[in-house]
This record gives C-alpha cells, structure tokens and sequence, in this order.
C-alpha cells in the first residue's frame, strides 16, 4: 500500500498566534520541501505530522490512518521518522548507544536485528568511525547526522525532517541528499529547509508557508516559473530600480531585481530563490547589499 | 509528628506549584495528553529491552557510584564502633550503611527519568512509538535490577562485620538492605515523574530521615511502622520483645508498591495502577496492622514470663560456686561472662560465696520503654526489677571493657550485699507510673528524671562500699581502671558507675540508672588506693578474717583501713556528703536503710 499523507483545513492556534491557517496538502512518496519565513508556520505543522501536537481544526491522515486512537498512534510512530529542528542527545552516551537507545524507544525487539540496523543508519549517515565516541565529543555536524540517522532507523515510511542540513558541510549535504533521493520512491519525506538548493536538488516538490497558510504548492520548477519575467539585472550596481521589491548584488557583480521589470529590462532566468523572495518577501522595495 | 505534619504539607505545596506550572507552561508529555496523542503500551519485550539498557545506567551513574562509595567510606564507623558486634541484634545497625548506597540510588534512578528532559530530547521521544507509560515501567524495572547490588552490598557490609562480630543475622532484617535500595530507587522514579528537578531528589532523601526519625520517636508498636526497626534499644532485648521481623519485612516490601503506583499515575488513571496500588495499600494496612496490634494472651504470657521470671526460660550452667543463665542464642557469651564473675569471686573470701553466685541476663530498666503496653500492665515491675541475689548480667558482649566493669561492679555489689541493679519499689502490676509515665523529661536541653518508684542507694562511706570497688578492679586488665572516672569528680559526688556514656560524662542526667548502688567518688578513690597499694591477697586476707563486720552497714571505710592497718590518704575515709553538682538521681536512700 502506498503511504501518503493527506491534511485538510489544519489549523493550530498558539494563544493569540495563529501558527496554521487552513493548510491543506495531500503529500505522495516522494519529498516534499517546506519553504517558508521564519514564524510561517512550517515546524509546528511538521510537529502536528510528527504527532507532537494535535491541530485545533481540520483533518489528518498519516500513512493512511487517523492519529485519534492510542492503537494508531502507535502503528503511525512505527513507521515514522523525525528529526526536530533543535534535536536533543545523551552526551554522556555514544552515537551507537544513543541511536540504539532511540531504536528501542522505535520497539525494535531482536537485538541482534536492532544493533545491526544502528550500525545501517550510522553508517549511512557517514559516522562509522566515531559510532563509539561520547556525543559531546561530536562536532556539531557530527550530532546533525547522528539526529538524522536516528530518523532513518527502520526505513520508516513516513520522514519528518525540520532543517535536517543546518550545520553541515556542503559535502555532507550532498551525501544527505543521496540518502533521501534513495527511499523517494517508498517513503514520503517531508522536510523544512532554508536552502533553497536543497529543494531544489532533493525535492519533487515544494510548498511555501508564509503566515500560516500555503502560499504555494507544486515543484520546483514551478515555484521558480512563477517569477518568470520578474528577475532582472543591471550593470549599475550603485543603482536601485524604484520598481524592485527586492534587490541585490549577485555574485557576477550584478544588480539583480526583483519585482515589475521596467521595459527594456534585462530579463534573467528566474531560480527558487527569486520565485520564493517575489512570495514571501515582506518588504517590497527593500534593498539587500546595497 | 509534626515534622512528618510539615513534610505532607510540603509535598502538597510543591505539588500543587507543580500542576499550576504544568497548565501554565505544559511540558511534551502533558501536551500530549492534553491532545490525546498518548500512543497504546509498547509490548512487554520493548519495555524488557529498554529496562535492561536502563539497569546498566542506572548501576554506572555517578549518583549509584557515589552512594556506593560514601558507603564504603562510612562502613568502618558502623562495624567497627565498638569492639564487638552481636549480629544477632544489631543487624539494623549495619544495615543503616546501607541506607548510604539506597539514597545513592534514589537520586540515579531520579536522574535516569529526568535524562530526556534535561537533554531536551522530550520532542524527539514524544514522536516515538513507546509511550511515557511504558518508559516509566522500564524505569521501574530497572531499578529491581539493584536488588543484585542490593544483595552484594548487603553481603559485603555482613561479610566486613563478621570479622569482629558473633551471633547470627536475622534473615528478615538483612533482606531489608537489598529491599530498602530497590524501594529508594522506586521513589527516585515517582518524585521525578511529580516533580521534575533533580533537587527534588535530594528532598526526597531528606524526606526518608524525617519518616524514619518520626516513626522511631513513636511508641513501641508505632516504631515498626519506620523503615529500619532501630536496633539501639529494642533490638537489645530481643527474647524480651514481641517481633514482627516477618511482618516488617513484608510492609517494607508492600510499602514500595506506593511509589511504584504514584510512578504509573502520572500516565493516567489505568486498571494496572488501580491493581498496584490496591494490592499494594491492602497489604500495607494488613502487614501494618500485624505490627501494631496488641499481642495477643499467649504473647502477654510468654513476654511476661520472660521479664518477671528469665532464669526460666534461659540456659543455666553452673561452674564452681557460679551458675551462669543465659538466653539460648548468646550461648557463646557465656566463657566471659563466668570469667569476669569468677575472678569477682575469687577475689572475696570464701565465706561470702559459700551459697554460690547466680548470673542472669535480665533487662534494665530502659526495657520499658520497648515492651509492648499490655506486657507493661500485665507484669509486675518489683519483680521484673526486684531486690534479689542474682547477678545481672547485660545482654550485649561482654569482651567490651565498660561492659566488664559493669559486671564485674554489679558481681561485686551482690558479694557486699548492696543491690546490683536499680529497682522499683512499688509492688503490683498496672501502675500508672510504670506504664505510662515517662522517667524523665527534656528541660533546658536536658533530660531530667522524673520523680517514681525507682530506686538506687547510697553506700558512701560504707566499708562495703570501698570493698565493692576493690572487688571490681579485680575482675581483669579492664577493670583495674573501674571507678577512674571518679578523679574528675569532686571528693563528694556520687559517681554512678553505669555503663552509658552519658554517665560518664556527668553532663546529661541519665533518666535509665543501671546500678542500684552509687559510691561517692571518693570510695572509688580508697578502692583504687587499695588495689595499687596493697597486695590482693593481703587485702583478701582482711576481708576473710573480718567479713561479718564488715557487711555491717554501720562499719565505714575507715574502719576496714583500721583493720587492715593501712594508711589511706584521709579524704577518701573522712565524712563526706556530696559537693551539689547535679547528681544522676540522687540516692534518696542509705542502702542500709533499704537493704532487706
């Protein structure tokens, strides 16, 4: 059977904050990025599918079942992975004993079984020659990938990873992206990111959350398409287009714009980060790198 | 009471800022209920799995580890404070190392339940199939598994005392050590799942002393209800007591089944806490029950019997003009026990032993303090306590050299004819005075006898007097030092030669006098002289030949050094009265106004 994710109409109040508006989304194997500002709304949803929190309102499916009964919540959690944006560790434990202390908390019984899986994920992950060393002794890369290995234990069908590559190195980000791009096809992989590269490289597709409601959903392609013929540069770099609502120096030394190109404007190839900047960008005319 | 009063109130006030922190800031878990995402139990071999993982950390924390070590450091203070110990009733004593190594252990087990919270791993975990539930029986679990180390460490405290101990531990009170571990571990994991600080911890081993202390200051049958029956006073007189070893046992057993349903509480009302706790609770009011109900009129009997009449039911054995009686289990005591009497007796002429001298293990009156209150009406306390010619002899080892002295002092006094032991001259059972009326009070950070039916006389300036304490200082090496304390008093005070520290010190009126005759402190100043001056077998021969005059009451010490022809330094044979310095309790008596 295929695992999806399917949320109608979530919502999720925080006091007077309003973290979820209505967001819905029906989400297939395959990974899906979340893009959004900070405060739109991405962890807490990425929770509520994790099943920390409940939503006030609306409709939740995971991996084909309502997480509303103790006995599916359990099935939904054992086939679930998730790595939180701020995750915790036993410093005083090693990378194994920690990850293999999580697989028991995963109800992963045969120990020779359960052992042999830790050593996959740590290994996957890249950390087969510190597996035995304390955590505190970890870089703080080190301890991302020891989060993310501990989220991939039993190959769950469902992973719910919020900014899984902050704090690694670029090349540490590319063997990430090889570790998810292997399961696209079996698991649905919903991640946060604000890298945007990242989306770009590992995601099928992306939705933008921005306020608590979805501001986009489809792929990448589509979601750079949408600022087709609203990115352009200038050689004058000292000078600001009024018509801009964002703009910057590029790395070519070019002022790049973002907004109503004026006529004559020269026109560029748009990427997701133009796309999600001309969604998101809250301060229309604001100025970066000027 | 009241300290027990102020702690409830003290776990209800923090319990109560716990619940209003909780709705204010809810923490993972009790959002998780809040919001029904409390998945269903993990199956019984995943909680195996994590309780295993968890036993480990539990043993190699640092809170076990210190524990264990604090227990070896203070384990010498236990064992070897005295110079003998008797397992046979001092096993609580050794077991209180223990209670080092078990508070060791509440804190680690509190640290492991606080581990996910501390590391902020809650999120992570909240996301996991086993639920809090399940986590906290593993938990739970892993703490039985110091029930191991509980049996070693026990072992190890026995296994150092036997060294330089004799008798035979009771088997219900050693199995205390390893129970009163796993319970201390069991109540680390219900305070840190009620209130999750470490410090809390901490307080809750604070919270065990003030129990513990409580239940001790209650009457006898209320002190079984403490974790550790002390064994000070009432262990003691075991043959004397009516035990509840068994019972005790099973309450401390039935009482960690509290913790163990307050644990699984804090994850919901569920059937398997109503079954711990009711089983639990049942068996606490049943085994509590057992240990406080009044003995039943076999039990009144048989404890009667043994304090008004012990050389029944002890073991007898008589050698030369001694008849030793001991109970059965101390049966080994029995070689120095006739050896200090006999070298008594050997010592005073043989005229005066011609009826031969019987040696008794009998209470003092502190036991009325321990017997159960039917016991106390249905006994006579002149008879318990009465005036006889039986030596008695204390219950503990007698290798110990105050203990000696007081046997050879209270063997000494029975020769001379002064009575050995304090007595209650109020004949009939049920006064109120000897079952309810405590002998002394705390006044201005003292104690202070109360005014009954006890009794204790005055020798001074009898011949009598300086021959017990000449006789005392034959009985071996220790002795030769009996009465030492009278240097430091003035000529006049009545020195009261009790074997309890108290008494030595002067300082602390000791509301429990052991010996029925006191001697001025310069009586034990002429005996002394006697003995370092004068050839034992000369003063024997004085005392041979002038024995009757002697043992007349009327005849002073300055008589006896007339006799013997020995010039005593005059203060210790001149009239004397006591100088006014606070006395124990004063002898209102003569001895020879009262001596039968």
């Amino acid at each position: 059977m295929t695992p999806t994710v399917e949320f109608v109409e979530l919502r999720k109040r925080f006091g007077s904050t309003v973290a979820l508006d209505g967001v819905t989304a029906r989400l297939e194997p395959g990974i899906t990025g979340l893009l959004g500002p900070n405060g739109a709304g991405k962890t807490t949803l990425l929770r509520i599918l994790a099943t920390v929190l409940a939503a006030d309102n609306g409709e939740l499916r995971l991996l084909g079942q309502r997480p509303d009964t103790p006995a599916a919540l359990r099935a939904i959690r054992q086939r679930l992975g998730y790595c939180p944006q701020e995750p915790g560790f036993y410093g005083h434990f090693s990378a194994f004993d920690f990850v293999d202390y999580i697989a028991i908390l995963k109800e992963l019984d045969d120990r020779g079984a359960r052992r042999a899986e830790v050593r996959r994920v740590l290994t996957v992950v890249g950390l087969e020659d510190v597996m035995h060393k304390k955590i505190r002794a970890l870089s703080g890369g080190m301890r991302r990938r020891v989060a993310i290995a501990q989220a991939l234990i039993g190959e769950p069908d469902l992973l719910v990873l919020d900014e899984p590559t902050a704090g690694l190195d670029p090349e540490l980000r590319l063997r990430f992206r090889e570790v998810l791009s292997r399961r696209r096809e079996s698991q649905v992989v919903v991640l946060s990111t604000h890298q945007t590269d990242d989306i770009a490289a590992m995601c099928q597709r992306v939705i933008v959350i921005d306020g608590g409601s979805v501001r986009f959903d489809g792929t990448p392609a589509e979601l750079a398409a949408r600022a087709a013929g609203h990115v352009w540069v200038s050689d004058q770099v000292d000078q600001v287009d009024p018509s801009a609502k964002l703009s910057w120096i590029d790395a070519l030394g070019q002022r790049r714009h973002i907004g109503t190109p004026p006529d004559g404007a020269t026109l560029v190839s748009p990427t997701i980060d133009d796309a999600y900047l001309l969604l998101v960008g809250r301060n229309s005319g604001a100025v970066v790198g000027a | 009471m009241k300290d027990l009063v102020i702690l409830v109130l003290l776990v209800a006030a923090v319990s109560a800022f716990m619940w209003w922190r909780r709705r204010r800031h809810p923490d993972f878990e009790t959002e998780s209920r809040r919001s029904r995402l409390i998945g269903a139990p993990s199956p019984r071999q995943s909680v195996l799995q994590l309780a295993r993982v968890e036993a480990y950390r539990l043993h190699v924390h640092p809170g076990t580890l210190i524990g264990f070590a604090l227990m070896l450091a203070l384990a010498p203070l236990a064992i070897f404070h005295t110079e003998r110990i008797d397992l046979g009733t001092a096993e609580s004593d050794q077991l209180l190392v223990c209670v080092l190594f078990a508070w060791g252990a509440l804190v680690a087990s509190a640290c492991a339940v606080l581990r996910s919270r501390r590391h902020r791993t809650d999120e992570l975990f909240a996301t996991l199939p086993m639920p809090m539930e399940s986590r906290t029986t593993a938990h739970l679990l892993a703490t039985s598994s110091l029930i191991v180390a509980g049996v070693i460490v026990t072992a190890l405290v026995f296994i150092v005392s036997a060294t330089r101990a004799f008798g035979t531990p009771r088997w219900s009170i050693v199995a205390l050590g390893p129970v009163l571990i796993v319970g201390a571990a069991v109540l680390g994991v219900a305070v840190a799942r009620w209130i999750p600080i470490v410090g809390a911890a901490f307080a809750a081993c604070i919270a065990t002393i003030i129990v513990q202390a409580n239940f001790h200051q209650q009457s006898p049958q209320w002190r079984w209800l403490h974790f550790l029956v002390e064994a000070d006073v009432a262990d003691h007189y075991r043959e004397l007591e009516i035990r509840h070893d068994e019972w005790h046992l099973v309450f401390v057993v039935a009482s960690i089944g509290l913790p163990v349903a307050v644990a699984l509480l804090r994850s919901g009302r569920t059937r398997r806490v109503a079954v711990v706790l009711g089983v639990s609770t049942v068996v606490l009011a049943i085994s509590g029950f057992a240990q406080i109900r009044a003995p039943g009129t076999d039990g009144v009997a048989t404890a009667a019997t043994r304090l008004e009449r012990p050389v029944e039911v002890q073991s007898c054995a008589t050698s030369g003009v001694v008849t030793t009686c001991v109970w059965p289990r101390l049966d080994h005591i029995r070689p120095a026990l006739l050896e200090v009497v006999s070298n008594v007796v050997n010592a005073a002429p043989p005229a005066a032993v011609a009826t031969g001298v019987t040696v008794s293990m009998r209470p003092q009156i502190d036991v009325r303090t321990v017997v159960d209150a039917k016991v106390a009406r249905a006994v006579d306390p002149s008879v318990v306590f009465g005036r006889d010619a039986v030596v008695t002899a204390d219950y503990g080892e007698v290798r110990d050299d105050d203990m000696e002295i007081a046997l050879a002092y209270r063997t000494a006094l029975t020769i001379v004819g002064l009575p050995d032991t304090v007595w209650w001259a109020e004949a009939g059972s049920g006064s109120a005075a000897w079952t309810t009326q405590l002998l002394a009070r705390n006044h201005d950070a003292g104690r202070i006898a109360i005014a009954s039916p006890l009794t204790t006389c005055s020798a001074a300036g009898e011949a009598r007097a300086v021959i017990a304490g000449w006789l005392t200082r034959q009985a071996s090496p220790a002795t030769r030092g009996a009465g030492a304390v009278a240097r430091e008093r003035a000529m006049g005070d009545w020195v009261d030669l009790n074997d309890h520290y108290e008494n030595f010190t002067y300082r602390i009126p000791d509301p429990t006098p052991v010996h029925g005759t006191v001697l001025l402190a310069a009586d034990w100043l002429a005996a002394a002289w006697l003995s370092d001056n004068v050839d034992a077998a000369e003063v024997q021969r004085v005392l041979t030949a002038n024995w009757s005059v002697l043992m007349e009451p009327a005849t002073t010490s300055a008589r006896l050094f007339a006799l013997g022809g020995w010039a005593v330094p005059g203060e210790f044979v001149a009239a004397r009265s006591p100088s006014g310095r606070a006395a124990v309790i004063a002898p209102r008596n003569r001895c020879a106004d009262v001596t039968p």
